[in-house]
């Protein structure tokens, strides 16, 4: 059995009226989301980097025939039709490139009909991902009041209880823990708790 | 306990004796609140304590108020004092503990009869054995 803080003297774990406030719990919430706004932010610009990459490669691979030395005795005219067509492939393939980097990059963010820089497009990305990020709900006074609230209890029911404990006593003899009449014949002990 | 007093204490069939057995003590309450009452005890106001932390009063933990308590009961409230501060009756606590333990208490309430232990303690079950004892 241990006896540890036995003393009433204003030692604290007797006096356990009140409740201790979570008052890790707010912040902790708050720093979850700012914990998840910051690695959303880092998805998204590496998802637009990779984007970006994928874009360049594509640009290269469509550009690369073109860049193979023309065939001698090609006319002019000739290479300046190849030259729009492949013109033409490069504008279309940026622009499945760039509507692919948006939908992988997150769900929340609108197709882009217009094909634009990586760089804007990123941006754009960000403060829609960003606005649709509630910022950490306000401190709810009820709910902190609440934390550290006094426990309360009935006193008029203790009263009553107590009170009809001392009228039944009323007139018995005691002596020390022991009530009723010491000749009686029989010995009641209770073991009990205080709680 | 009234429908005890009632019945086998008030005609004076039996007398009851309160022990303490300190079943959960994580936070000091049960080892303070008996303690007190023994403390109580040594100016014979056990049983006014008793009623109090029987009734659950939470109030009777804060010293302040169980000094106020005492001195409204016209108990000498420097020698409770004393008495808790020496810590007079730790010892007596332990030992009741141990004896019950040694007795196979193992929670509360826990109720012999004549030295015999009482299933399912409650009021009837008790009566019951308090007039089996006499018809022994």
């Amino acid at each position: 059995m241990q006896f540890q803080r036995l003393s009433p003297c204003g030692a604290p774990g007797l006096q356990v009226l009140r409740r201790i406030a979570p008052r890790g719990a707010r912040p902790a919430a708050a720093s979850l989301q700012l914990a998840m706004r910051r690695r959303i932010r880092q998805t998204l610009v590496l998802s637009a980097t990779l984007a970006a990459l994928l874009l360049a490669v594509l640009l290269a691979a469509a550009c690369g025939g073109d860049d193979a030395p023309p065939a001698s005795g090609t006319p002019s005219a000739e290479r300046a039709e190849r030259e729009q067509t492949v013109a033409q492939q490069t504008t279309a393939t940026q622009q499945q490139a760039q509507v692919e980097a948006e939908e992988s990059t997150t769900s929340q963010a609108t197709e882009q009909p217009d094909p634009q820089p990586a760089a804007v497009a990123q941006q754009q990305q960000q403060q829609e991902v960003e606005a649709a990020i509630p910022d950490p709900a306000p401190v709810d006074a009820d709910v902190e009041d609440e934390s550290q609230q006094t426990i309360t209890f009935d006193d008029q029911l203790v009263e009553r209880i107590a009170a009809g404990l001392a009228a039944h006593r009323a007139g018995l003899p005691t002596a020390r823990n022991a009530l009723g009449d010491p000749a009686a014949p029989v010995l009641i002990v209770e073991y009990g708790d205080f709680q | 306990m009234p429908e005890l007093i009632d019945a086998v204490i008030r005609p004076g069939l039996a007398r009851v004796e309160f022990r303490h057995f300190i079943v959960f003590d994580e936070d000091g309450r049960s080892v303070y609140a008996a303690v007190l009452s023994e403390c109580a005890g040594d100016q014979n106001a056990f049983w006014e304590f008793h009623d109090r932390f029987s009734a659950a009063d939470p109030q009777m933990f804060d010293w302040q108020y169980a000094q106020q308590y005492a001195d409204g009961l016209g108990l000498d409230v420097e020698a409770l004092s004393a008495c808790m501060i020496d810590r007079d009756h730790v010892p007596t606590v332990e030992r009741m503990h141990v004896e019950a333990w040694e007795r196979g208490v193992r929670g509360t309430p826990t109720v012999f009869v004549n030295g015999a232990l009482v299933e399912e303690p409650t009021a009837a079950n008790v009566i019951a054995a308090v007039q089996a004892a006499l018809d022994e």
